[in-house]
């Protein structure tokens, strides 16, 4: 399976963030490099990410995300480094040893560096805590697009976006693109929380109302999702919106129980990079800093 | 969100005021606030920006991103294409509906073309991904 039983470096995670790490340590010189991804695709959450707006920075040039993990997969398979996918790693060691499983079995392999790109996970906790009815149709903006991008199913026909993050943004448009109707996209804050140009191309072009303070109250309906019931906490006056479908957008919790589980601190060899470190906007970003820390990486 | 924004160095260039227009450029995460009379623009840190106020007034253009079906003995695959060049706003549904009654017989490598729509008006679309 793997080609030696020691690694000057292991990263967790194959999205963009692990990738550049991979490309900033062979640059700088590092020979064993493991790279492990519980998919069957390198890519990350790039895979889903089907619209424009990547790249602009580093590629110089407007991809979609599905083409930014294609060009960059590019750089990765120019390096020495080994990937395998399909592996999910379960628990790390003080002792900076992976250990994780793939279709070959459960492996153990110790390394100098040990590098968390695990990305992150949507939170979901507004969606459990609201009140109401736990019908069907309720739904995380990030699965939604799994569902509509990958899988080809349109989770409902009138839906409502919990939430103004990009991710919410950019499925109000394509949920409509698909002939779903987009009632509202509500937000509890007084602005918006993902970027200007993605309220403009998602929600202006179409004509879908974002309602700034907004408050989500309860959810009704019994078998599936009926109304929402809600309140302008500018006015305080509450209404309800039918619809059958809710998106929840409220944001991402960067993914790093691996290092929490075994009660390790970053540092001492353990790094984390890309959105488990923080929530990035920007793959660029992502990339640059990927590769940055890959560079600083001395062999051993 | 508080991203610091520099001001623009340019002085602003007088406009037709009985023409003129705000738009915000979304051609770059920057997001620029534009006012056009339609000849000149103001507060465009880039040509990009310049060219985009004099098009949105006359017709705005946008990329259109979706994905298509190929149906192969395995199953139906879902393959992520962009269309090749931007198309008007006003036919953006029209697209849509016609990239949607396409049924491709195989999976096409990332950068293929694809053409959807009628022989008359047709519209091309590229292939922007791998499919496993
Ligand atoms: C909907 C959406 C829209 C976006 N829009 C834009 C945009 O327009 N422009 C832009 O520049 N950026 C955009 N971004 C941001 C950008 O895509 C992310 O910041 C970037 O993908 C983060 O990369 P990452 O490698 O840190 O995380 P991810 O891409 O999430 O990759 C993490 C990888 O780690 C793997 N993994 C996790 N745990 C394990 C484990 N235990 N074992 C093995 N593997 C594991 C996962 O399977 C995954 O492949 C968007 C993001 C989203 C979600
Ligand atoms: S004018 Fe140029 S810099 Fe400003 S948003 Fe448009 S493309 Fe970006």
């Amino acid at each position: 399976m793997t080609t030696h039983d020691h690694y000057n470096l292991i990263i967790i995670g194959g999205g963009p963030s692990g990738m550049s790490v991979a490309v900033g340590a062979a640059e700088a010189g590092l020979k064993r490099i493991l790279l492990l991804e519980r998919h069957p695709r390198l890519g990350g959450i790039l895979n889903q990410c089907i619209h424009l707006g990547f790249g602009l920075s580093y590629f110089k040039e407007e991809l979609t995300g599905t083409e930014y993990a294609f060009r960059y997969k590019k750089n990765l398979e120019e390096t020495c480094t080994e990937v395998i996918t399909g592996s999910f790693v379960h628990k790390l060691t003080p002792q900076k040893q992976v250990a994780f499983v793939c279709p070959e079995g459960e492996f153990v392999i110790p390394a100098d560096h040990v590098v968390l790109a695990t990305g992150c996970r949507e939170r979901t906790r507004e969606m459990l805590t609201t009140p109401g009815t736990r019908p069907a149709g309720i739904f995380t903006a990030g699965l939604a697009q799994e569902m509509v991008n990958i899988h080809g199913l349109l989770p409902g026909k009138n839906a409502v976006i919990i939430g103004s993050g990009d991710i919410g943004l950019i499925m109000a448009r394509r949920m409509t693109l698909e002939g779903a109707r987009v009632l509202a996209v509500m937000e509890i804050l007084d602005h918006l929380s993902g970027l200007v140009r993605n309220k403009i191309q998602c929600l202006d072009d179409f004509g879908i109302p974002l309602y700034l303070r907004h408050e989500i109250l309860e959810i009704l309906g019994k078998n599936r999702v009926e109304a929402v019931r809600y309140r302008d906490n500018a006015t305080g006056e509450v209404k309800e919106l039918s619809c059958d479908t809710l998106l929840y957008s409220v944001g991402l919790i960067p993914e790093r129980d691996l290092l929490i589980d075994a009660g390790i601190e970053p540092g001492n060899g353990y790094y984390v990079s890309g959105n488990a470190d923080y929530v990035h906007d920007l793959v660029d970003r992502v990339t640059r800093d990927g590769e940055r820390l890959g560079r600083s990486l001395s062999g051993s | 969100m508080d991203k610091q924004k520099k001001k623009t160095k340019k002085i602003a260039k007088p406009l037709d005021e009985s023409r003129a227009k705000r738009y915000t450029c979304i051609v770059c995460p920057t997001c620029c606030e534009l006012e056009t009379d339609g000849i000149e623009v103001n507060g465009a840190r880039c040509p990009r920006g310049e060219r985009f106020a004099l098009q949105e007034m006359v017709m705005p253009l946008r990329f259109v991103t979706t994905s298509v079906r190929a149906q192969i003995p395995e199953g139906t695959m879902m393959i992520p294409v962009k269309t090749a060049y931007p198309v008007p706003m006003a036919r953006v549904f029209e697209i849509m509906k016609e990239i949607k009654a396409l049924r491709l017989s195989e999976i096409p490598p990332i950068g293929a073309k694809v053409t959807a729509g009628s022989a008359e008006s047709p519209t091309e679309w590229i292939v922007t991904g791998e499919v496993e």
